[in-house]
């Protein structure tokens, strides 16, 4: 009888049965130990909202607007237009400031000095205003300012300017989180020669405020 | 080289994805303010217009000349019409004016023409003369006041004789903040 040594495949299945074996065992088996972190992130968040009073220049006698000049109070002035302020709050913040001018007629002009408070915990900076299109139906042109300027608006849409707005509002400026300081902020409202008479006009300009650090100057 | 082009493409793509990252990326707040304008109004109308010839003539005993005066609808236009004028005939005219609007207005310019005196004749302001005798200049009218201006109408020696003539004014206010007063 013809001894044949046959090859066979036993010894190599062995071999890689014990060697996986053994990687999980070793896996297994050794001695363990660990350190885990656990972190938690509070972020801060960021508010603004008007802070009264909200001061308005007409008082009584009515202030012009002087082409060259500025804002003057005629000799004479009579109590002609008048002005209204509010603020409405939203989410229990101070977020709408709302300006009524009542019986305007040319050059009536009008000033508005208000304070934004940080209500949030991070430093914030207005970095624009936009005059809203769509939120305003009467304005027809998108106007975004990015500094302190003058903005025409045609309210009615009949392609004229009616109303005449001077922006003193600091853009840039951070305003800290703190229960005391607050920014300064004014604007002046002045209705042109185009304005129709007895009509409503109504005008929304947002305040756009970013986390202070992210504020880039735009070109002057 | 490809590979160079595909690593270029992708920072610039990287850049441009940081940039709009960055536009977005900032934390917002905003605040409004909702401003309405409710615009006043001027609209001043003739709300009576009389002359003082109402029969016999002023400061004579017979009733020769006449002047009658009207006011449009929309009392914008005041008409008058004297007939069978001459030399001397005078009266007074009474004109009163009303702002219906809410803002005040002050006269800015008072134009008027003339036509249809005879070739020859001397100028209309030759032969009539009127003069103011109250509430000329005209002054500030407030919203809902009234003023009132009288006007004595004097026709001179060299009226010409049987003439027709016609004169169209105008009498031109402005919100009163925008007229300097004389």
């Amino acid at each position: 009888m013809d001894y044949v040594r046959r090859k066979t495949s036993v010894p190599a299945v062995l071999v890689i049965a014990l060697l996986a074996l053994g990687l999980s065992g070793f896996s297994y088996a050794h001695w363990t130990d660990q350190l885990n972190v656990q972190g938690t992130i509070n972020t801060g968040n960021i508010c603004a909202e008007y802070s009264p009073p909200i001061a308005v220049g007409d008082l009584g006698p009515d202030w012009m607007y002087v082409e060259g000049v500025g804002i003057v109070q005629v000799p004479g002035a009579k109590d002609v237009g008048s002005t209204v302020v509010g603020l409405q709050n939203v989410d229990g913040h101070a977020k709408i400031l709302t300006v009524t001018i009542n019986n305007a007629y040319p050059y009536y002009a009008t000033s508005i000095d208000f304070h934004v408070h940080n209500c949030g915990s991070v430093p914030i900076t207005m970095y624009q205003a936009i005059f809203d299109p769509e939120a305003s139906p009467g304005v027809k042109v998108n106007q975004t300012i990015t500094h302190t300027g003058v903005v025409y608006l045609d309210l009615n849409g009949d392609g004229q300017q009616d109303v005449m707005i001077l922006w003193s509002g600091i853009f840039g400026n951070q305003i800290d989180p703190c229960f005391a300081y607050m920014q300064d902020m004014s604007f002046i409202v002045v209705v042109l020669q185009p304005a129709p008479q007895g009509a409503h006009l109504t005008f929304l300009v947002e305040l756009d405020f970013m986390n202070w650090n992210e504020y880039v100057p735009p070109p002057p | 080289m490809e590979t160079k082009k595909i690593m270029a493409t992708f920072a610039v793509l990287m850049v441009a994805l940081m940039g709009v990252g960055y536009a977005y990326a900032h934390w917002t707040d905003t605040l409004l303010i909702n401003g309405t304008i409710n615009t006043g109004s001027i609209n001043v109308k003739y709300t009576s217009v009389t002359c003082s010839d109402t029969g016999t003539d002023p400061d004579y005993t017979k009733d020769v000349g006449s002047c009658t005066t009207g006011i449009s609808d929309d009392g914008k236009t005041f008409t008058f019409t004297i007939n069978n004028a001459y030399p001397s005939y005078h009266f007074l005219v009474t004109i009163v004016i009303k702002n219906f609007g809410t803002v005040p207005v002050y006269p800015k310019s008072f134009t008027y023409q003339t036509s249809g005196n005879p070739q020859g004749a001397d100028p209309v302001e030759s032969w009539l003369t009127v003069t103011p005798q109250i509430g000329w200049p005209v002054g500030q009218i407030d919203g809902g006041q009234s003023t009132t201006i009288v006007l004595y109408v004097h026709f001179e020696e060299n009226t010409p004789q049987s003439a027709t003539v016609t004169i169209t004014g105008s009498l031109t206010f402005w919100n009163w903040n925008e007229v300097q007063p004389p």
